[in-house]
C-alpha cells in the first residue's frame, strides 16, 4: 500500500510521540519505540510517490528525529535513520546550496557516529591516514553492511556536493573503499545500490586519467539486474554518467525512456524512483544540446 | 614543424552563402562533465550563443571522449573538431615555444610566474596564432612537486626511487634522466595501480592532479621544491572562426578569453587548496636543505641547456624569459 505522508500527519505523530516519551520515562522503552517509529516513518516515506508530500513533510520528521537523538544520542539505529534521511533529502529535495551543504554535513556526522558506536575501528575514519583507514576495511563483516553502507553513501553525497573542495575530493577513495567492501559483503543490499555507487565512482574520471567506464557500465548493469530492473535511479545514473561520457545517445535515450515508462511503485524504492523519473525528464530535455 | 591544414572549402562557402545559419564550433577536452572547467566553458558557451543571437554555438566533448591530445589535434586538422583544451606541451609541433614555461625548475615561486606571464603570454599566443591556432589564453594547473614514500629531499634519494614519467613524453623522460633518474614510463591511467603494486613509488605532479586522481592515498612525502610549472591552453583552429563575421568573432574571442582568465585565476586557488589538502591527508611536506636545492638546480640547468641545444624551446625565448626573471628577482632583493 502506498502511504502518503502529510505534514499534518507528522505533526500529529510528533505530538503523540512527545506524549509517549513523557509518559514512558524509560530510555530503553523510548529507544525501542522511537527506533521502530522512525523506521516505520522512513519506510513510509521511501514507499511514497508523492514527492511534494515528502518534500513538505520530511522536515518535520527530521526535526522529530533530532528530538529523539537529543534524548538518546548514542542510539545507532536512530543515527542511521537520521543520517540516511538527511542525506537523501539534501540530494533529492533541497535546492539551496548552503542548506544542502549543512544537511550533508549533518548526515555524514551522524553516519560516522553510528559507525563509531557499533564498530570501534571506524572511529577515526575521517581523520586517520589512508593506510590506517584501509587496514580495517577488509575486517568489516556482513553484520556491518548497514552501517558501512550508510557511512559510504552519506560520504559520497557529502563529496558530491563539494566538487570544488579539495579536502572533500581527497576523501573520495575512502567512500569508494567502503562501498567496494559493502558490495563484496552484500551486493544486493538496498536494491543493488552498492553497484550503482561503484558505477558512479568508476565514471568520475575519463579513461585517459584512470576512469574505467566499462567497469562502471558493468556495475550499473549489475545494479539494474539485482533489482530486477526496478531500481530506476541505477538506470538514470547509467545514462547520466556512462552514456553521456561515452556519447552513446541511443543507450542514453533508451535507458531514460524505460525509466519514464516505468511504474515507480516498488516497496522501498517508490520515492527514489519518483526522483529518478524527475531526473530522467531533465536529462531527456537537455539531451539535444549535450549530444 | 608547420601544421598541415585541411580547409573544407565547401563548409566555408556554405557559411558565406548563409550568414544567418548557426556555426557550431566543436570543442574537445579531457575535463569531465561537472568539473569547474566544464562549468566555466558551458557558461561561456551559453553567453556566446546569447551574444551572437544563436549564430555561433559551442558544442563540447568532455571527458576525453574524443581521445588524447594527439587524437584531438588530428581531428582538428581534419575539421572534425574546431578547438580543444590541451596541455601546454601538446601544441609543440605547431609552435615549440608553447612549452617555454615547462622548462625544469625555471620558476622558484608563483610571483615569478605572474611577472613573466604578464610579459610573455602574448608572445606564446601570437606564436600559436601565426601557426594556425587562436589561443584564448593560458590556464595554470600549478607547480609539479616530487612526491614519494621516502623521507628524503635530495636528488640522490630520488635516484633510488622508481619514478614515474608520462608514457610517450620524451621531454619529461629526458629531464628525469638528466637528474640521473631511471624513469618508469606509464600512462596517467596506470599510475594509481602502479603506486599500489609498487611498480613505481615516486611521481612529480601538481597537487590538484595528485588529489583528483587519488594518488595521495599511496604517497607519504612531498618535496617542497617546485620542479615544473604546468599549464594548459584553449585553442580554436584559425580556420574555424575565419568564416564568422567580425562581430561574432569578437564575441567568441572576448567571452572565451574572459572565461579562461577566470579558470586561470580559479586554478591558482585550487593549487593552494589542493596543496593544503595533501598535508591534511597525511602527505608530509619535507624541506630540502640549501645544498640539496643547489644540486637540484644544477641538474635542472644542465637539462635546460640540453633542451635548448635540441631546440625543444628556442634560446631567444628562453633568454627573454630569464632576463625578465633577473629583473624580477632584483626587484625582490634576491
Amino acid at each position: 500500500m502506498v502511504v502518503t505522508i502529510r505534514s499534518s500527519m507528522l505533526e500529529r505523530l510528533a505530538a503523540f510521540l512527545g506524549v509517549l516519551v513523557m509518559l514512558s520515562g524509560c530510555t530503553t522503552v523510548m529507544s525501542s519505540v522511537t527506533s521502530d517509529m522512525s523506521d516505520g516513518l522512513s519506510q513510509a516515506m521511501l514507499d511514497s510517490e508523492d514527492l511534494d508530500g515528502v518534500r513538505d513533510g520530511a522536515p518535520a520528521f527530521l526535526l522529530m528525529l533530532d528530538g529523539f537523538l537529543a534524548r538518546d544520542p548514542n542510539n545507532a539505529a536512530l543515527l542511521v535513520s537520521a543520517a540516511r534521511l538527511n542525506s537523501s533529502y539534501a540530494g533529492a529535495f533541497v535546492d539551496d546550496p548552503t542548506r544542502q551543504l549543512r544537511m550533508s554535513e549533518k548526515a555524514l556526522t551522524l553516519a560516522a557516529k553510528a559507525a563509531c558506536i557499533e564498530i570501534a575501528a571506524t572511529c577515526g575514519a575521517r581523520t586517520q591516514t589512508y593506510d590506517a583507514f584501509s587496514a580495517w576495511i577488509p575486517k568489516l563483516t556482513s553484520q556491518d553492511v548497514e552501517l558501512a553502507y550508510t557511512l559510504g553513501s552519506a560520504w559520497a553525497g557529502w563529496i558530491q556536493l563539494r566538487a570544488d573542495d579539495w579536502d572533500a575530493i581527497a576523501e573520495l577513495s575512502r567512500a569508494k573503499a567502503l562501498m567496494v567492501r559493502v558490495a563484496v559483503l552484500d551486493e544486493s543490499y538496498d536494491h543493488g545500490s552498492p553497484d550503482m555507487y561503484l558505477g558512479v565512482f568508476e565514471t568520475l574520471l575519463p579513461p585517459a586519467m584512470g576512469g574505467r567506464p566499462e567497469v562502471g557500465r558493468a556495475h550499473f548493469e549489475r545494479a539494474i539486474a539485482l533489482s530486477g530492473g526496478r531500481n530506476l535511479m541505477a538506470k538514470v545514473m547509467f545514462a547520466e554518467r556512462y552514456a553521456r561520457m561515452m556519447f552513446e545517445r541511443e543507450l542514453h535515450d533508451e535507458l531514460l525512456t524505460q525509466v519514464l515508462d516505468a511504474d515507480v511503485r516498488e516497496p522501498g524504492l517508490t520515492l527514489v524512483n519518483s526522483v529518478a523519473q524527475q531526473r530522467a525528464r531533465a536529462l531527456m530535455a537537455s539531451a539535444d544540446s549535450y549530444f | 614543424m608547420s601544421l598541415r591544414r585541411t580547409i573544407l572549402l565547401a563548409t566555408l562557402l556554405s557559411c558565406w552563402a548563409h550568414p544567418a545559419a548557426a556555426v557550431t564550433l566543436k570543442i574537445a577536452t579531457l575535463s569531465p562533465e561537472g568539473s569547474s572547467w566544464m562549468k566555466a566553458m558551458r557558461a561561456a558557451g551559453e553567453q556566446v550563443a546569447r551574444d551572437t543571437s544563436g549564430r555561433v554555438v559551442l558544442k563540447f566533448y568532455p571527458g576525453g571522449v574524443m581521445g588524447d591530445d594527439k587524437a584531438v589535434l588530428r581531428k582538428i586538422r581534419f575539421r572534425q573538431l574546431h578547438g580543444a583544451a590541451l596541455t601546454g606541451g601538446s601544441l609543440t609541433s605547431a609552435f615549440t615555444d608553447v612549452q617555454l614555461y615547462n622548462l625544469p625548475m625555471v620558476f622558484e615561486n608563483l610571483g615569478e610566474v605572474d611577472y613573466v606571464r604578464a610579459r610573455m603570454d602574448e608572445y606564446i599566443l601570437a606564436g600559436l596564432k601565426a601557426h594556425g591556432y587562436t589561443a584564448l589564453g593560458i590556464a595554470e594547473v600549478g607547480f609539479a612537486y616530487a612526491m614519494s614514500n621516502v623521507d628524503d629531499a635530495s636528488v640522490e634519494g630520488a635516484r633510488r626511487q622508481k619514478v614515474w614519467v608520462p608514457d610517450g613524453d620524451p621531454g619529461t623522460a629526458y629531464t628525469a634522466q638528466a637528474f640521473g633518474i631511471a624513469p618508469v614510463p606509464l600512462t596517467i591511467a596506470d599510475v594509481l595501480a602502479g603506486l599500489q603494486t609498487g611498480l613505481i613509488n615516486a611521481v612529480a605532479m601538481p597537487p590538484v592532479g595528485a588529489v583528483a586522481l587519488q594518488w595521495h592515498t599511496q604517497l607519504k612525502y612531498l618535496v617542497d621544491l617546485p620542479l615544473m610549472y604546468v599549464y594548459g591552453t584553449f585553442v580554436l583552429a584559425n580556420d574555424s572562426i575565419e568564416g564568422l563575421s567580425e562581430a561574432d568573432r569578437a564575441v567568441v574571442n572576448d567571452v572565451l578569453s574572459t572565461g579562461l582568465a577566470g579558470v586561470d585565476a580559479g586554478n591558482r586557488k585550487d593549487h593552494t587548496a589542493a596543496l593544503g589538502a595533501l598535508g591534511r591527508q597525511g602527505v608530509k611536506s619535507i624541506e630540502p636543505t640549501s645544498a640539496q636545492v643547489d644540486v637540484w638546480r644544477d641538474h635542472a640547468h644542465r637539462a635546460t641547456e640540453h633542451l635548448l641545444d635540441q631546440e625543444v624551446v628556442t634560446r631567444a625565448a628562453y633568454e627573454t624569459m630569464m632576463a625578465h626573471l633577473t629583473t624580477y628577482r632584483g626587484s625582490q632583493g634576491q
